[in-house]
């Protein structure tokens, strides 16, 4: 059972499962495919099949990274030919090779290895991957919530935030701007605030702007969205509660002291529309100041100007470390890969009769030192294997 | 300058159809100095599509990778110099005919598509770009030629029996297509894991989320899934050769539908990168 669960053949059938249901949950998005149970358990089994099977074979690796000349075994699929150890070791030297050298009273034994860092990187890629998806099981726990406001307003936490922060954690909009160009286009979104931790100024004057967080501990605040509201201020309400500022998105319905009070933007001018479904809606172009009947016992709407929403995301991160520690390895160790592959040579110089028997997993580089040896060093002449 | 594009385009266009047109007639011929005519038109429509580039990055003061258009030119480049790697190092002209179609499809889209430049959107004004595309137009130039390689393996491993056949003597030994085609494989997958790396490290500072299940981010997720298969299926007996050869044309369909397919078909958050018609 555990050699199938740590076995490649495993391994296989489970990247095809995930890249199957990958496709079909591109296709129908509606399915929620990746929020699913069978999903996440697909998800697990391949961890765990990894995890076993990185496991299985890091003590193999530990070994061939530190084995010696000493290691290599007289017994063996050996090629035989004539060559002297000084011929040899040249032509090691010149192919980039590390050589480990034990010398026996009527024998000289070689091992010849590069390109360990290519024999380490998928292993390294596996402990990223390994890394990656316990940080992603962590963001799992993440708090994350949206804060929106006005320049000069303050605006609380959302509540998921608040547990974590305090009840009294708020963000202050100080500012937010849309930084243009100089060919006009628009750069950046930027918004400065303070920012209050359970009642206490902890950033003054910060910046969020896009591809630039503000980090608090470990917490970000993101430059989501922005917006435009429409401030009208309602006075004369029998409602005192009803006597306030509000802030109308644009062209959508809102239900303002039992009226129905719609502003948009129209080709750059703002028009303000009143309906109590009754009667024909009233409306009409309006600029700050301007004074409209909201209903008939007397309560008025004044509009007093279009402003600049600035929409916060915050997060927490939990988790996002570990999985950028994985992000770091699987960068590194993909460069690994370029390193060249691992080549391994093992030697046997038989002093006496000044023949080596030669042997590498890679028939070809056994084949290359033979003809290069036979080549340079006439000398050097093959034998019947 | 801007009009300058579509013309030079048009010339990339005609460069990439002579040289396949020649390879094939050579293919077919057997003519070696035909081959290597069409190498050097290669060479010609390679120098238009670098000017092609130089011109848009003047135009656009930066990297020429932030759309559709952009990454196209960059990507039919890439397609076009790992071709002149493989063919220069193995000596494998031959597989000319199979690689140009690609460079010639992609030019094809080019040349139909909006090249007016647009302003770039704010996400997009990052130093990740540059890594994150540069990264995916590697792989995706490695896994073209690989992908072109494994058609001629295919191709030949049904005609060997048959020494006749045109395929099986202009072709090199299917033993060394399928190296080449594993060799290219194994360059273009590291460089496929950095772009999703860098992807999802920038999406985490631009979007707040280093993965969001978008379409694009998937598709690539499944690219890269179909090619770790082809490698870890090469481990197994069995899985070289002809098994390994459908695996990698598997695997450049996934580029392609992530390229376009996702593009046209699935919008999500990378839909910036469709270009208009």
């Amino acid at each position: 059972m555990l050699k199938f669960l740590s076995s490649l053949k495993l391994a296989v059938i489970l990247i095809a499962a995930i890249a199957v249901i990958s496709v079909l949950a591109t296709i129908y998005p509606e399915a929620d495919a990746f929020n699913s149970w069978s999903f996440r358990i697909l998800v697990m089994a391949f961890f765990l099949n990894l995890s076993l099977c990185t496991a299985k074979l890091l003590p193999g690796l530990w070994k061939q990274l530190h084995r010696t000349a000493a290691d290599v075994p007289e017994q063996g699929p050996y090629i035989a030919y004539a060559a002297d150890e000084t011929a040899v070791q040249a032509w090691l030297q010149e192919n980039h090779y590390k050589v480990s050298r034990q010398q026996e009273q009527h024998q000289v034994k070689l091992l010849a290895q590069k390109g360990k860092l290519g024999l380490c990187a998928p292993h390294l890629l596996h402990i990223s991957m390994l890394i990656i998806l316990i940080g992603a099981l962590f963001t799992t726990f993440h708090t994350q919530g949206y804060v929106m406001g006005q320049v000069g307003q303050i605006r609380p936490f959302p509540d998921e935030l608040k547990r974590a922060y305090g009840p009294d954690s708020q963000v202050e909009i100080l500012d937010f701007q849309t930084v243009y160009d100089e060919a006009q286009a628009i750069d950046n979104w930027v918004t400065r605030f303070n920012l209050y931790v359970d009642g206490q100024l902890v950033a003054e004057n910060a910046e969020t702007k896009v591809n630039s967080p503000y980090r608090y501990g470990s917490m970000m605040i993101y430059q989501n969205s922005y917006d435009y509201r429409h401030l009208i201020e309602v006075k004369g309400s029998a409602n005192e509660e009803e006597n306030t500022t509000y802030g109308l998105p644009d062209n959508q319905p809102s239900k303002i002291a039992g009226q129905t009070v719609v502003v948009a933007n129209v080709e750059g001018k703002v028009y303000l529309q009143i309906s109590d479904h009754i009667n024909e809606p009233r409306g009409q172009f309006v600029q700050p100041g301007d004074v409209l009947t909201l209903d008939e016992s007397g309560a008025t709407v004044e509009f007093l100007d279009t402003a600049a929403y600035s929409i916060l995301e915050l997060k927490t991160r939990q988790g996002t470390f570990i999985v950028f520690a994985g992000f770091l390895l699987a960068t590194i160790a993909s460069l690994m890969f370029f390193s060249g592959r691992y080549q391994e040579l093992r030697i046997i110089l038989d002093n006496k009769r000044s023949r080596i028997w030669c042997y590498s997993k890679s028939p070809v580089i056994v084949e290359e030192l033979q003809t290069k040896l036979a080549e340079q060093w006439p000398e050097t002449q093959q034998e019947v294997s | 300058m801007e009009q300058l594009q579509l013309p030079l385009l048009w010339f990339m266009l005609a460069a990439y159809i002579g040289s396949f047109m020649i390879y094939a007639f050579s293919f077919w011929s057997g003519n070696k100095k035909m081959q290597k005519l069409a190498t050097k038109i290669v060479y010609i429509g390679l120098l238009l599509n670098a000017l092609g580039l130089l011109i848009r990055s003047a135009l656009i003061g930066g990297l020429p990778l932030n759309n559709g258009f952009e990454f196209g030119l960059s990507f039919v480049f890439a397609v076009v110099v790992a071709y002149s790697i493989v063919e220069k190092k193995f000596d494998l002209g031959a597989v000319g005919i199979f690689v140009m179609p690609v460079a010639v499809v992609i030019s094809c889209w080019l040349v139909s598509i909006d090249l007016t430049i647009q302003p770039v959107m704010p996400a997009l004004r990052s130093y990740w770009l540059a890594v994150h595309v540069s990264a995916a137009v590697i792989a995706y130039g490695s896994f073209a030629i690989s992908f072109a390689v494994s058609i001629a393996y295919l191709l030949k491993d049904k005609k060997e029996v048959d020494f006749q056949s045109r395929i099986n003597t202009e072709l090199p030994a299917l033993k060394v297509l399928d190296e080449i085609s594993y060799k290219l494989i194994f360059v273009g997958l590291p460089f496929l894991t950095i772009m999703l790396v860098t992807g999802a490290v920038w999406a985490e500072y631009a979007w707040g989320a280093f993965w969001s299940w978008d379409p694009k981010e998937t598709w690539a997720l499944i690219t890269w899934l179909v090619y770790a298969a082809y490698l870890h299926t090469r481990f197994l007996k069995g899985f070289k050769g002809k098994r390994a050869a459908w695996l990698s044309v598997l695997g450049f369909i996934a580029v392609i539908f992530t390229f376009f397919g996702v593009s046209y078909l699935l919008p999500g958050m990378h839909s910036y990168l469709v270009p208009a018609a």
